[in-house]
């Protein structure tokens, strides 16, 4: 109970923290006049299904554009905040406070999702059909769940590769690439699609367009939930991996404030 | 003569080293060649997606020219705003160099960055996507990179200001980017944007070298250009204007209120 009182803490702390106006405000700032333009050049399309696509995506991208950038800076907030000590002498191991911090930076994402689905409704009039809504809904947390994965991986990698101010602002379209919130990962070619899939987001996101679209084979849908919750499991495995690396190396040479 | 040039070079250097932050292998390699050239894939692959693959050349140099300001406004938003956060900008209040020649200097270093992430970006769409280089003329290509650059470069050393005052920059390089890709016709044509917004367009930066910059790949001459070029440079110079006066500005508020520290 006092664990789970204490995880709690952690994601109120963390949300509270980072939850605030002009974080939403700077956010959406970055990614709404891309989005803007990017629903323009969809509205030309005779054809609603690149309507449907993007509206969807947006809100993905919206959040993948915060939870690399918040839950991949966090155990690096931790050294410049002068908290990674007690994060360390704390019987919460570092590896779970961080991820709960990932967990609570995707609710930061949310106002900025509505914000990137609204820009694209405004800009295109045009409200998306969805066949199978519970499909949709589910398809959704996997694919939101596939993105806190992702970003949790960035925390320890941050660290580890001694990043800084900027290393990011590559990361961030990069993931929208691969993952295909914009346009089927079909139309990148054969050798960056094998890289695509190596992404959690990228079986995600195909999962939320086959929701979407009549026809589609229900076996698709959950196969594609199997992968992206295999391959997030594996990157799960590799920020572990990498998340021990960092406390080792911090015991070792006894430098707990300092990487 | 070589004093002053002297002076500029080392203003320049300092400002740069010491207050540009992304001067690091990473943080550079990301925002200077890996950023513009991801951008223009997201852009031209969403056309290609929604059966615009007409438009492809025309997404990918306007991407390209983005670039430019996308990179610059990034760079010298920044080092406008550590002047203020690393305490510096109450050394300057306090010297007796050319104000104009501390300002022109905050951006100097910058200005090759603009024509790396657009040069690198034009690559990677002949590499990547197929952009049509057979009617290229060349010679206009690189005046127009430099003008376009140089007019981006006086946007972003005018909104420099604006990260002063407000001690922050991650917000005016969000609005000066989003303006730019929105009104100048990077995506959507200015003559296609509701109205203010074309109005907007048609004073920014970019706008005339961007029109100007697809005519080229075209096979229009330099003659061809020479008004687009000549407007451009003019929006340039004065936003040049603009942002020393308001930079003076500044200051002289400073010194009026005694917070050297802070300017407002």
């Amino acid at each position: 109970m006092t664990y789970l009182h204490a995880l709690t803490t952690i994601f109120v702390l963390h949300f509270r923290g980072n939850a605030n106006l002009w974080i939403v405000f700077g956010v959406s700032l970055s990614i709404v006049p891309l989005i803007a333009v990017i629903t323009w050049i969809t509205t030309q399309s005779p054809d609603s299904q690149p309507i449907a696509y993007i509206s969807v995506g947006v809100i993905l991208m919206a959040m993948w554009q915060t939870c690399v950038f918040f839950s991949g800076r966090s155990l690096a907030s931790e050294f410049y905040e002068g908290t990674v000590d007690y994060t360390m002498v704390s019987r919460i191991p570092l590896r779970v406070v961080m991820l709960v911090k990932s967990v609570a930076t995707l609710a930061i994402a949310i106002p900025s999702s509505l914000i990137a689905f609204a820009t694209v409704q405004i800009v295109s009039r045009e409200l998306i059909d969805v066949e199978r809504p519970l499909f949709l809904l589910v398809s959704m947390l996997v694919a939101a769940w596939s993105i806190t994965v992702v970003g949790y991986l960035f925390a320890p990698l941050f660290v580890l590769v001694q990043g800084r101010g900027g290393f990011f602002n590559a990361f961030q379209p990069l993931g929208i690439v691969l993952s295909g919130f914009l346009y089927p990962i079909s139309q990148l070619s054969d050798e960056v699609q094998i890289v695509a899939r190596l992404l959690p987001t990228s079986w995600a996101m195909d999962s939320v367009t086959r929701s979407i679209e009549p026809g589609e084979s229900l076996v698709r849908i959950y196969a594609d939930w199997g992968a992206a919750l295999g391959v997030s499991v594996v990157m799960l495995a590799a920020t572990l991996f990498m998340f021990s690396k960092v406390e080792n190396t911090l015991r070792r040479n006894g430098n707990v404030g300092r990487f | 003569m070589a004093a002053a040039l002297h002076n500029i070079a080392l203003q320049a250097y300092y400002s740069y080293k010491g207050l540009f932050l992304w001067l690091n292998w990473t943080a550079y390699i990301s925002n200077v060649f890996i950023a513009p050239v991801v951008f223009v894939v997201i852009v031209t692959l969403t056309g290609r997606f929604a059966g615009q693959s007409d438009s492809a050349n025309a997404y990918i140099i306007g991407m390209a020219a983005y670039a430019i300001p996308a990179i610059l406004s990034g760079g010298i938003l920044q080092s406008f705003c550590y002047e203020r956060t690393f305490g510096t900008l109450s050394l300057i209040y306090a010297s007796r160099s050319n104000r104009w020649v501390t300002y022109w200097s905050k951006g100097l270093l910058h200005y090759p960055n603009g024509l790396l992430a657009a040069a690198t970006s034009l690559l990677f769409g002949w590499l990547l996507l197929d952009l049509d280089f057979s009617r290229l003329n060349w010679p206009a290509l690189v005046v127009l990179l430099l003008v376009i650059s140089f007019s981006c470069l006086c946007l972003c050393l005018f909104v420099g200001n604006f990260s002063i005052a407000l001690r922050e920059w991650i917000i005016p390089v969000g609005i000066t980017n989003g303006l730019l890709l929105i009104t100048s016709g990077v995506v959507v044509p200015v003559d296609q944007l509701p109205g203010f917004l074309g109005e907007i367009g048609r004073v920014v930066p970019l706008t005339h070298g961007l029109s100007a910059l697809r005519e080229a790949f075209e096979g229009a001459s330099l003659g061809d250009l020479v008004d687009d070029i000549v407007y451009e440079l003019v929006v340039g110079l004065c936003y040049l204007l603009a942002g020393g006066f308001l930079f003076s500005l500044l200051e002289a508020n400073a010194k009026r209120t005694g917070t050297y520290e802070s300017a407002i």
